[in-house]
């Protein structure tokens, strides 16, 4: 029999893989309970079930996705290039997309960087009756899904106070406290909040931004493994603030575990009426991508598109999931919210710098003693984090370098060290804060290498949409492979510095903009490292292989 | 009206622009790639950006225009990023133009010339090109990845203009790609092959397959269904070589479907006939004209009046439309003169006219964008009107949908709410969703009161529809219908769009009336995005009823029975004209079958194939004395002629089209006909001449057109002249009238100026399932082909829709034991056909369907010739049939 051409078939004629996909896809998406959602949302689904299939069935096979797209009323064609967009997920069939290379093990192989979320040291931040009061406190020291615990802690206190205000007032205690958001750009939490209270709309989002996928952070993990109530209170009162009845946790997909923890402690504090009588909390789990770390990308993986970035304006707390206002907060912005409406603002606008006020988390990695999540009140050095909360450098290791600010940051050279930790005062010194990942590099890492792990990470979370990002990463690889070689030359850094140019002035997003500065502040900081890899086709730490085979 | 500063310049942009639309606008070609003055802007190329405010950086293709901004779109920093954004992308590009099928049309070699390129500073990069492997499984075009530029062009296009998502950009990183359903060849996704991408590709990535420049174009409409897209034939000596929308259509602004834009193989095939043709010694043989002729004169001399029939062509220009049905009544004397409407929507005009006063659909396409609601019945637009279609499908991006039909179409799919009722429980269904609206109180009272009459009887019947026996015969759960009807009367405005789904049924005209019903009791007429569209089938099928190819009215719609209107007619025809209406198609037939008819001729129909029950009808055309049919190809029908006479075809004629929102365009001549071909109007003049008739002394089709004007006061502002741009809609009394866009905006055409209710019972279908015939067929078409003849003639529409199958559910299948693809018999109580099953749940379960596209397996061979009494229109829409492995006896 001759077939007809698709376009011929009706619509929802399924082949025969399709056919034979349907019920595993039914089974899932009754897991999911996908007929409790409205249709409006049922493309959000996408990637859960997807998870879902993952985990039962090893890979998604041929079929499932066609099956799954008609069940979600979304075509083919853009289920599927969701599903190929994450990394999580493993495709049938599908060979174009080979695994990019794990930036944590290079980075561990380069630079030591090993994620210890575990360790954690809470010190300098006095609660008004002079007990330990940062937003780690707690952590190690009570159940973390146990209600009661926190409570007995001081948990819900904050909440409790912010429902007796109105929503305006509750925002003016976040101003006065200066509050300013810990996920990247550190942006005032109050302005954000004001902007998406003032929106009018029946349906308003609360998202809590877990996708932590910065190399070298797990501040964000350490809390919400070990406290997720306080990322659970501090968006309930962001709820209130702001007006919405909906709280959703977007956790990274690596972090399934703590998602399991924050579900059951949501599950608890709903039970017992921890959160205030109607809002609510959902756990998204993410596909594996950075740049779904973006908020608008966030959004578009979300609603079951690839997670690539949208334009704005408009902004999401105008426009944002399924057209909602809606508000996005890292969680550890979350965490401190409960602290600030507790203790009242002025204790929390007294720790920390002018500037950025309260505590600073940061997650500190590579080469010191003991890697860990150090709370320190903003303005404490870099060096004091070393030294005071990671117990110095590892045994035999001088300080080379520390890289900031994630994949988007910078390497600041040891000069540096003594540099407060604040948003606008590691600005100053040229390299971000970020949302708080340190890694410390060691003087035995080649800065050549180190970038070109970088570069690569870089070129393999590039979402691809715009031409400077996707071709640049690749060119400032290519470039960094080479200078790491017997064919280094002067060309190579020349091509990497126009290329991050001209990323850093037309990318379509912030990671385009900001994909290859950790490479070019690098090869600032280290010059006489590039150029003699460079001129002299030598490698100082020895670590490149540059002579011809 | 923002006002701004480019490059030290005052430009007063428009509200809502872009800097790079404001910029454009007044001349000044900022370089850009992923822009598309049609589409939503993308982002991806970054070529465009500007500095603002002698700030950062911004892409003016996002960059929303402000007041007193001040854009510089050629500083030191715009030039580096826009030089190394070219060269980036240039690096992943194979730059082998010279073997490019784009070369010379490519955008990116015209915005690296204006740029400008430097090969060293080019060369510095390495070569990101993939290796990725052609896609060359549609017959129309080529898709080459490692041409792609990944400016999302065609993925927005696929989105926004056609609205079927077939594309999206699949991946991430260096792996990123555009991809076709699950990354597959193109042709096994969801692709419609319309080509709209492919237009829009700025590079060698989507390209046609056979790009042969046109020596010049000649704007006309398209020849295939009503919606009347205009189209730019590309002529190159006396061949036409390609095929463009006309950017200011008014319907289609540029858009086309798959066989507008692909499907004109025909005209130049060699199948065309190019020679007169006569019957002897039982085969057709070449003749000259004069002998042709002579003969047709000859025996339709002696068959003057009632044994004379005609059957004009509905695609055919109006002109000649015109004058085929003046000649059949003041040469021959007979009223006997239809046309394929008669097979499809006769039921709207005697429908319509009833209720609304006008037998044409209420509204323009365009309306379709301004309706809050879109409720669509009876009709797979995406199919058989597919530029309406990707119309409404973009409503359905932003308004709720229902659709009513038994089969998932793909209009179904999208539609917010899908009532899959059992074929031929219309007037139920749509009285029961009467029922509803008035039980939720949902009526527009003050319509209703103002506007209409008849309202009490009409309540009185709506009521006499109870839900539990509405749901039982419709196979519609109540709460489905009543939510349908809630969400049509509360969502206004709101447009009903039906076709052949209502039409084609013993019931046909009942149906039309229940839809006007809908409208009239929600007050959803006369307004803009509120109205009744009749998806008409053919490109002037909405023509040749208005040109009174119809038994009982004159042009313009004056009745046969009106003695006013006769004599008016006659007297500017110089004869007395007939006063009984006359036959019917199905009825020309049968009487042809019983002898009562002397000479029967066919200007371009394939009536032995169209025509509900095929042995009867080509037993009828056998039966006829003598039978001449005009034709552009040998159609079936044609092979059973006594006379076939060779006709131009659409691209070798002028005059016009009307389509199926009452638009009069103008079709113009491409190239000469082939071979001896001449036009239809100088045919039936020569006939009519060689008869002796006077009135026939045609030499251009604008003087047809100017006599009809004169004849018809609906048409008398409708001249040639008028219609060089967008049409006219009738009615149009004057040449200073613009036409009529909208219907019924203050009155109704009825003698009362109100519109009628009609009381409505249920009849069912003439045929029921039974034992032997358990199943019940409907009917429908394909989108790659139209009927029979032209598309079979256009290589790449058969290899995309090559045979005939019946689509039969899964459970149908299983209790046969039939597999996908199983050669099975389909029979009815009429005759049988062989051919292979598709086993789909498109297909409600005891229902089955069939598109009626090729003369190997003409499925009007199953279909009856029962008639809705009113309009004598035959149910083809439902016909219990049999389907079983073929080879398998009568169990
Ligand atoms: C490429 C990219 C990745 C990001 N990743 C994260 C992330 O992993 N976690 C996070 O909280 N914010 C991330 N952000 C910042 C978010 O877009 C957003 O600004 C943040 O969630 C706002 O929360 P805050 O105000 O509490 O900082 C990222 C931004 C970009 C551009
Ligand atoms: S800069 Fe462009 S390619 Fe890179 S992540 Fe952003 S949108 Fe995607
Ligand atoms: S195929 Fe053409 S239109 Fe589509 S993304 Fe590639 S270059 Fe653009
Ligand atoms: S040819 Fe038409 S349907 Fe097919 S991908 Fe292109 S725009 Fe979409
Ligand atoms: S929609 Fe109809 S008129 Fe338009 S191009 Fe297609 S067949 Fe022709
Ligand atoms: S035209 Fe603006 S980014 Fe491509």
């Amino acid at each position: 029999m001759r077939r007809w051409a698709s376009g011929g078939r009706p619509a929802n004629d399924a082949g025969p893989l399709e056919r034979a996909a349907r019920p595993v896809v039914e089974a899932v998406l009754a897991e999911l309970r996908a007929d409790t959602l409205p249709r409006l949302e049922r493309p959000g689904l996408l990637m859960p079930a997807l998870a879902l299939l993952q985990r039962w069935h090893g890979s998604i096979a041929n079929g499932t996705i066609a099956a799954l797209a008609r069940s979600l009323g979304l075509p083919e064609s853009k289920a599927y290039a969701a599903a190929t967009f994450y990394s999580s997920f493993t495709l049938a069939g599908d060979a174009r997309k080979a695994r990019p290379p794990a930036l944590d093990a290079a980075l561990e192989s380069v630079m030591g960087a090993e994620r210890a979320p575990e360790a954690i040291r809470s010190w300098g931040i006095a609660a008004p009756d002079g007990r330990p009061g940062g937003a780690l406190a707690r952590c190690g020291s009570i159940r973390p899904e146990s209600v009661d615990d926190y409570r007995a802690a001081g948990g819900y206190a904050g909440l409790q106070a912010a429902l007796a205000m109105p929503a305006e007032a509750v925002v003016e205690v976040i101003r006065t406290a200066r509050l300013r958001g810990r996920g990247g750009a550190g942006f005032p939490t109050a302005a954000k909040w004001d902007h998406a209270r003032a929106v009018v709309a029946p349906d308003k989002v609360v998202i809590c931004n877990a996708a932590e996928g910065d190399p070298g952070a797990f501040a964000d993990l350490a809390i919400l493994q070990q406290d997720p109530h306080s990322v659970l209170e501090g968006m309930a009162i962001a709820g209130h603030a702001v007006g919405a009845a909906r709280g959703i946790v977007y956790i990274r997909s690596e972090y399934e575990d703590a998602g399991e923890t924050v579900r059951r402690a949501a599950r608890e504090a709903s039970d017992r009426g921890a959160l205030g009588s109607d809002f609510t909390v959902e756990v998204f789990n993410g596909g594996g991508r950075y740049v779904c770390g973006d908020e608008t990308a966030l959004l578009n993986s979300m609603e079951g598109a690839a997670g690539r970035p949208r334009l704005r304006p408009p902004l999401p707390t105008e426009h944002g999931l399924w057209g909602r206002p809606t508000v996005v907060d890292n969680v550890k912005t979350l965490a401190l919210v409960p602290l600030i409406m507790r203790h009242g603002s002025e204790w929390f606008a007294s720790k920390g710098t002018p500037a950025t006020t309260g505590p600073a988390i940061l997650a500190v990695s590579g080469f010191v003693r003991r890697p860990g999540v150090v709370e320190v009140p903003m303005g404490a050095t870099l060096r004091q984090v070393i030294d005071e909360g990671c117990g110095g450098m590892a045994d035999g290791a001088e300080l080379k370098a520390i890289q900031t600010g994630g994949p988007l940051g910078a390497f600041l050279p040891a000069d540096a060290v003594d540099t407060p930790i604040c948003f606008d005062a590691m600005k100053a010194a040229g390299s971000p804060l970020g949302s708080g990942g340190l890694i410390v590099v060691d003087h035995r890492t080649c800065m050549v290498a180190a970038s070109r792990a970088f570069a690569e990470f870089a070129a393999a979370e590039s979402c691809g949409h715009c031409a400077p990002c996707r071709l640049g990463t690749q060119q400032v690889v290519l470039a960094l492979r080479s200078l790491m070689g017997p064919g280094a030359c002067q060309a190579d850094l020349d091509l990497v510095v126009r290329m991050e140019a001209a990323m850093r002035s037309s990318s379509f997003c912030a990671y385009g903009r900001s994909a290859a500065s950790v490479v070019l502040s690098a090869m600032r900081a280290f010059a006489d490292e590039f150029a003699a890899h460079a001129v002299e086709r030598r490698c100082p730490a020895d670590w490149c292989s540059m002579e011809a085979m | 009206m923002p006002n701004l500063i480019i490059d030290g310049m005052p430009v007063a942009a428009a509200e809502g622009q872009t800097v790079l639309q404001a910029a454009l606008a007044v001349g000044l070609d900022i370089p850009h790639l992923c822009h598309h003055p049609d589409l939503p802007p993308g982002g991806h190329c970054r070529l465009c950006v500007v500095q603002v405010d002698d700030g950062p950086l911004s892409a003016s293709c996002q960059l929303a225009v402000r007041e007193g901004m001040s854009i510089a779109t050629d500083t030191g920093p715009v030039r580096e990023a826009r030089e190394a954004a070219l060269d980036l992308i240039l690096s992943a590009h194979p730059m082998q133009c010279l073997t490019c099928a784009s070369n010379h049309a490519c955008k990116l070699q015209q915005v690296a010339a204006q740029i400008g390129v430097d090969e060293a500073r080019l060369g510095r990069l390495r070569s990101l090109t993939n290796s990725a492997p052609k896609d060359e499984s549609n017959p129309f075009f080529l898709r080459d990845p490692q041409r792609c530029v990944l400016c999302g062009i065609c993925v927005r296009t696929c989105d926004e203009v056609q609205g079927r998502g077939a594309l999206a950009v699949g991946y991430s990183g260096a792996a990123t790609a555009v991809v076709a359903g699950s990354d597959v060849p193109i042709t096994e996704s969801i692709c419609e092959s319309c080509g709209e991408c492919v237009v829009r590709c700025p590079t060698g990535a989507l390209v046609h397959r056979e790009p042969r420049p046109p020596a010049r174009e000649v704007r006309t409409v398209c020849p295939y269904c009503g919606t009347g897209c205009s189209l730019l034939l590309g002529v190159r000596g006396d061949r036409v070589v390609s095929v463009r929308g006309e950017a200011d259509g008014p319907v289609n602004r540029g858009q086309l479907c798959v066989k507008g834009r692909y499907g004109m193989g025909f005209i130049n095939s060699d199948k065309r006939l190019i020679t007169p043709m006569i019957r002897r010694d039982g085969a057709l043989t070449p003749a000259t004209w004069d002998e042709a002729l002579d003969l047709v004169a000859h025996r339709f001399a002696a068959c003057h009046g009632t044994t004379f029939a005609c059957i004009g062509s509905a695609r055919c220009t109006n002109e000649e439309v015109y004058l085929t049905q003046k000649f059949a009544r003041a040469v021959m004397g007979s009223n006997n003169v239809d046309n394929c409407a008669r097979l499809c929507h006769a039921p709207t005009v005697t429908g319509l006219k009833q209720s609304l006063g006008t037998g044409g659909g209420t509204s323009p396409i365009a309306d379709i964008a301004k309706a809050s609601c879109v409720l669509v019945v009876g009709s797979n637009t995406t199919e058989a009107h597919p530029v309406v279609g990707a119309h409404i499908r973009r409503a359905a991006r932003r308004v709720p949908l229902i659709v009513v039909d038994p089969r998932e179409t793909d209009l179904a799919q999208r539609a917010r709410i899908h009532v899959r009722l059992r074929p031929g429980t219309d007037v139920p269904l749509l009285m029961g969703m009467a029922r509803a609206i008035l039980d939720a109180g949902l009526e527009k009272l003050t319509f209703i009161e103002e506007r209409t009459e008849g309202f009490l009887p009409f309540v009185q019947a709506v009521m006499a529809m109870d839900p539990a026996w509405v749901e039982e015969t419709t196979g519609v759960p109540w709460a489905t219908i009543a939510e349908a009807a809630r969400l049509y009367a509360a969502t206004a405005p709101a447009m009903i769009v039906y076709s052949l789904g209502i039409t084609e049924h013993t019931h046909g005209t009942d149906n039309v009336l229940a839809i006007a019903n809908l409208a009239l009791l929600t007050g959803n007429i006369g307004r803009p995005g509120a109205g009744v569209m009749p998806m008409r089938g053919q490109n002037n099928v909405q023509g040749a009823c208005d040109v009174g190819c119809v038994p009982d009215s004159l042009a313009g719609g004056l009745p046969v029975r009106d003695p006013a209107s006769r004599e008016a007619v006659g007297r500017r025809w110089g004869v007395d004209l007939p006063d009984t209406p006359g036959l019917t198609v199905m009825e020309m037939l049968d009487a042809a079958r019983s002898g009562s008819i002397g000479a029967l001729y066919i200007t371009g129909m394939d009536v032995a194939y169209s025509a509900a029950d095929t042995t009867r009808a080509q037993e009828a055309i056998r039966a006829a004395e003598f039978v001449v049919v005009q034709d552009i190809l040998l159609s079936g029908t044609a092979e059973l002629a006594d006379v076939v006479l060779p006709a131009a075809g659409f691209a070798e004629k002028d005059g016009t089209f009307t389509n199926l929102e009452r638009r009069v365009q103008r079709v113009r001549a491409a190239v000469p006909p082939p071979g001896q071909a001449r036009q239809d109007w100088q045919i039936v003049c020569d006939i009519a001449r060689r008869m002796g008739a006077g009135g026939f002394d045609f030499t251009d089709a604008s003087q047809i057109r100017d006599e009809m004007s004169e004849v018809a006061p609906a048409f008398a502002g409708i001249r040639f002249d008028r219609l060089a741009g967008d049409g006219i809609q009738w009615p149009c009394p004057s040449v200073e009238h613009p036409g009529t866009p909208r219907l019924h905006v203050d009155r109704f055409a009825t003698p009362s100026g109100k519109a009628r209710f009609a009381a409505l019972a249920y009849r069912p279908s003439a045929e029921a399932p039974d034992e032997s015939y358990p199943l019940v067929l409907t009917t429908g078409r394909s989108l790659y082909h139209f009927h029979l003849a032209m598309t079979a003639h256009v290589e790449g529409l058969m290899e995309l829709n090559p045979e005939e199958l019946v689509w039969v559910h899964p459970d149908d299948a299983v209790a046969r034991g039939v597999a996908d693809g199983d050669l099975v018999t389909v029979s009815s109580r009429r005759g049988s056909l062989n051919l292979h099953a598709w086993i789909t749940d498109a297909v409600s379960p005891g229902t089955a369907f069939m598109t009626f596209h090729f003369y190997e397996a003409p499925t009007n061979r199953l279909t009856q010739a029962a008639l809705d009494p009113v309009s004598k229109t035959p149910e083809f829409k439902v016909t219990a049939v049999q389907v079983r492995l073929a080879g398998d006896d009568d169990r």
